[in-house]
């Protein structure tokens, strides 16, 4: 069951749950990402990470937990496809036929990925809408002339 | 295959009432028949045109030759952008007259490269481009061009295809890097980030040219990291707020000449070029000698 309140471990997580897990450092986050993400692969499930950072070091960072998707760095040219498979995983995130993604933490966002999130939102019959467009994916999005995805600085 | 739409004409005439007399019946004609027409000529030949056409008619546009012209890529990219939004308003296709000012300098031969281009990567495209080639004005080499880079030609009453039409003679202009060791230079590359970040707080950089600096970079590096064996070897230069990339893989080599000019397929591929080419001010993409390729792209202060 869901439950609501203060987490004291990153251990026994179940579907549903939402945690906010601040962190010190680099080593501090780690080792919640380890005991978070061991669970789940012990207990047989999917896991995928989205972090900032270079996918190398992330999948080095992961290599001992084992059999792990190979991770990918926020949104960026490189791991686009692998935002595709995660979206897949994720499933239909459109609210009243329109998919919002808030890109106000995201300096940088690639054409791939626009494509990506283009392709999923019309796999799901909704619109799509950015939020939060830096300078430079506005531009991106100025020059690649989609008309069909909404645009809010 | 795809079916071929663009008609291509390169229009010759020596006296502006002959251009007026056979140019505008043919855009009332188009214009008839649902098509809509942009206009983009010296100011004496638009006035004559202006003289003789309706300008309020719908879906007929005078332009002037602004800085939308000023290099191939945006004039690319206007010709695309105004047949796409005519062609999804509802026009049954998109007419362009155009005139460029040849003047005989060995730079206008960007220009020939730029026509040879639009012959082959709009082909598929509703869109009637007539090029207009002032005989008493254009130099001769220049015309003779025109015959290479264009299937039709039109010259009074004679429409005929060009016996000289061979685009794949026309090559895109190449980029040199600076003669200086670059300020940096990054092997194995295979995420991008880290190297937008690097450009940030530079000083005397202007944010507008950091932003188109960022994108360019960006979008060559992951070019050539997912199209050329996972990594790239990027070199920087940097001087008075001026960017020179050059940015190295190791896959099986680029030859298509006109791929850093086509307009972007976001389904299919090429946007990462078109944004590159866009945003900077000069672009070149080629096979490396021995292997791999090599993209390099100058962003200018502007």
């Amino acid at each position: 069951m869901r439950s609501a309140g203060t987490a004291g471990s990153v251990h026994g997580r179940v579907p549903g749950d939402h945690v906010c897990w601040p962190f010190a450092d680099e080593a501090d986050l780690a080792a919640a990402m380890f005991g978070f993400l061991g669970d789940g692969l012990r207990g047989g499930e999917r896991v995928v990470v989205c972090r900032p950072g270079p996918v190398e070091t992330i999948a080095r960072a992961l290599g001992p937990l084992g059999d792990v998707e190979h991770p990918y760095a926020a949104i960026c040219a490189y791991d686009a496809r692998l935002l595709s498979r995660s979206l897949s995983a994720v499933g239909d995130l459109a609210v009243h036929g329109r998919l919002t993604v808030d890109l106000s933490g995201t300096a940088f966002v690639s054409h791939q990925a626009v494509r990506v999130l283009r392709e999923h939102a019309a796999a799901h019959g909704a619109a799509l809408r950015l939020r939060g467009t830096s300078p430079t994916t506005a531009r991106v999005l100025a020059l690649l002339a989609v008309g069909d995805v909404e645009v809010r600085s | 295959l795809r079916e071929r739409r663009l008609r291509h004409d390169a229009f010759f005439f020596d006296d502006d009432a002959s251009v007026a007399g056979r140019l505008a019946p043919a855009v009332e004609e188009a214009l008839d028949e649902g098509a809509a027409v942009s206009v983009c000529v010296s100011d004496g030949l638009a006035e004559i045109l202006e003289d003789a056409l309706d300008p309020t008619r719908d879906r007929l546009d005078f332009l002037s030759a602004d800085d939308s012209y000023a290099r191939p890529i945006t004039a690319m990219g206007t010709l695309w952008d105004l047949a796409k939004r005519n062609v999804e308003a509802g026009a049954t296709a998109f007419h362009a007259i155009g005139e460029i000012a040849f003047e005989g300098d060995p730079a206008d031969a960007r220009w020939h490269w730029y026509e040879a281009a639009v012959s082959e990567v709009l082909a598929e495209w509703p869109i009637v481009a007539t090029c207009l080639y002032d005989e008493r004005r254009v130099p001769a080499d220049d015309l003779r061009a025109a015959l290479a880079t264009h299937p039709t030609i039109v010259r009074g009453e004679v429409v005929e295809p060009s016996p000289a039409f061979d685009v794949d003679r026309f090559v895109p202009p190449g980029v040199a890097v600076p003669a200086d060791a670059p300020w940096r230079s990054l092997s194995d590359v295979t995420a991008m980030g880290p190297v937008r970040r690097m450009l940030e707080d530079l000083p005397g950089v202007l944010p507008d040219t950091l932003q188109r600096a960022q994108l360019v970079v960006s979008e060559l590096g992951a070019n050539a990291i997912r199209h050329g064996g996972g990594s790239a070897a990027i070199d920087i230069w940097i001087d008075g707020g001026r960017f020179v990339f050059r940015v190295r893989d190791r896959g099986p080599g680029f030859d298509a000449r006109f791929a850093t000019i086509a307009p972007p397929r976001l389904e299919t591929g090429g946007a990462g070029l078109w944004l590159s080419h866009h945003q900077s001010d000069a672009l070149s993409v080629g096979t490396t000698p021995g292997g791999g390729t090599t993209a390099v792209a100058v962003v200018e202060p502007r």
